[in-house]
């Protein structure tokens, strides 16, 4: 292991509450348990059955979603004979054509961007982390990842096309496409990926293979 | 399940800090932190991030953060965020006619949902980050697990705000029919948008540990 690891023998089982700074011990058996720390309350280790294998099929599946979900229009509006339909892109394009740029520049970078990028992120942490390869790569991925997570929005901008919907159902004919049906099960695997990513077990196999 | 499983070494054995112990923000590994060598710079050893005990100068730059997005909320709230334009004539909506005008319409819930998203969760975030900020500035005698909860809140609740931005994207998008019906953006969308990002910065910049910092320092 790393020289610092060496320095430190007697901290190999602690960690430091992430919110607190509250020193707690980490389990051995590490399969199926949660840690809470005692003194905030704040989940420091979740580790369930296989995470690494769940997050690699769900993140997949939420990539090859994520390419119909954005090329197919989201919903069509009607009035009289004039139609026109909608994608996340082209949204922030007509934005962008009447130069709001900082808004247009947002909408592309939370709803677009950081998804695409969190999920290919993710897929390939995973991949990496199971074939034991590649940790230098890994280990700045894991590092982006944490980054820019909170600027993905996805589920805000569900939220947003719902809002929209009732907005307009008085005023026009709106026809849902495929492409909504498709964000929503780009919006559940994306979730889904997040949401059993444990990064401790990517850690932990980054420690084993320096060793 | 119970934490703190192993009776040998006590789970509750003080904060990190104070064994000389630093908790790495990027891979989340404990190191030891050199106290002689305070102002050089310290990595981790497993993944060479640069190492802080805390967040460096937390208070200063939420601060500094938080007021500028309030500052940006009053333009966001005066100057209109979209104008409908049907058939030659135009009317401007802000963020609160928006919000009437649903009422008026009779469509509450989803004037309470944009109510909460454009309104009352921009407020409310600041105000929250501004409590934290005075109990750790002032020493507050209040619940460190209270503040706690208060500063997962307003984490977790930063990015609804976006819903508005995006409902405007989406309508220009959508009602952008010539003569009949158009939906442009208006200044209070840029705004809005900068505010919004903003304070999400803001509460990313503050250190929950300051909290509980002070907690100690008055036991002690």
């Amino acid at each position: 292991m790393s020289h610092s690891t060496k320095s430190l023998p007697e901290h190999g089982h602690l960690t430091a509450c992430h919110e607190c700074d509250l020193l707690v011990n980490l389990p051995h058996e590490r399969v199926g348990y949660r840690l809470k720390c005692p003194c905030c309350g704040y989940v420091i280790v979740d580790t369930r059955y296989d995470a690494l294998g769940k997050t690699l099929a769900a993140s997949l599946a939420a990539l090859l979603l994520f390419i119909p979900a954005n090329l197919l229009p989201i919903m069509a509006i009607n009035i009289g004979d004039m139609g026109q339909s909608t994608t996340v892109l082209q949204g922030a394009q007509l934005m962008w054509q009447a130069e709001y740029f900082w808004v247009a520049f947002m909408v592309v970078l939370t709803a677009f961007i950081v998804p695409l990028l969190e999920l290919s992120l993710l897929l390939s942490i995973t991949v990496l982390a199971k074939l034991r390869r590649g940790m230098g790569f890994v280990v700045s991925a894991v590092k982006v990842y944490q980054k820019i997570r909170s600027w993905g929005m996805l589920e805000v901008y569900m939220f947003g096309i719902l809002v929209s919907i009732v907005k307009l159902v008085d005023l026009a004919d709106l026809v849902v496409n495929g492409g909504l049906y498709c964000f929503g099960g780009l919006l559940f695997c994306s979730t889904y990926a997040a949401a059993s990513f444990d990064p401790h077990e990517v850690w932990e196999i980054v420690d084993e293979t320096k060793h | 399940m119970k934490p703190n499983t192993d009776p040998e070494t006590p789970a509750a054995s003080g904060r990190a800090i104070h064994r000389g112990l630093v908790l790495c923000h990027d891979c989340h590994k404990l190191n030891r932190w050199d106290i002689k060598q305070a102002h050089a710079i310290q990595r981790c050893g497993r993944c060479g991030a640069k190492m802080h005990p805390r967040k460096p100068n937390s208070l200063a730059r939420t601060w500094a953060l938080s007021i500028t997005a309030a500052l940006c909320l009053i333009p966001a709230n005066i100057l209109p965020i979209m104008t409908i334009i049907s058939f030659g004539k135009g009317q401007s909506d802000t963020i609160m006619s928006g919000v009437i005008a649903l009422i008026h319409y009779e469509m509450y819930p989803i004037a309470l949902v944009v109510f909460i998203a454009s309104v009352a969760v921009p407020v409310m975030k600041l105000l929250g980050i501004w409590i934290l900020c005075l109990s750790v500035q002032f020493g507050w005698n209040s619940s460190p697990r209270q503040r706690t909860v208060l500063y997962r809140m307003v984490e977790f609740i930063g990015k609804w705000s976006m819903l508005d931005v995006f409902v405007i994207a989406i309508l220009v998008a959508l009602v952008n029919l010539g003569a009949l019906a158009t939906i442009e953006a208006g200044h209070g969308a840029t705004a809005f948008c900068l505010a919004v990002v903003i304070t999400i910065f803001a509460a990313e910049s503050f250190d929950s540990r300051l909290i509980w910092d002070q907690e100690e320092n008055r036991n002690e």
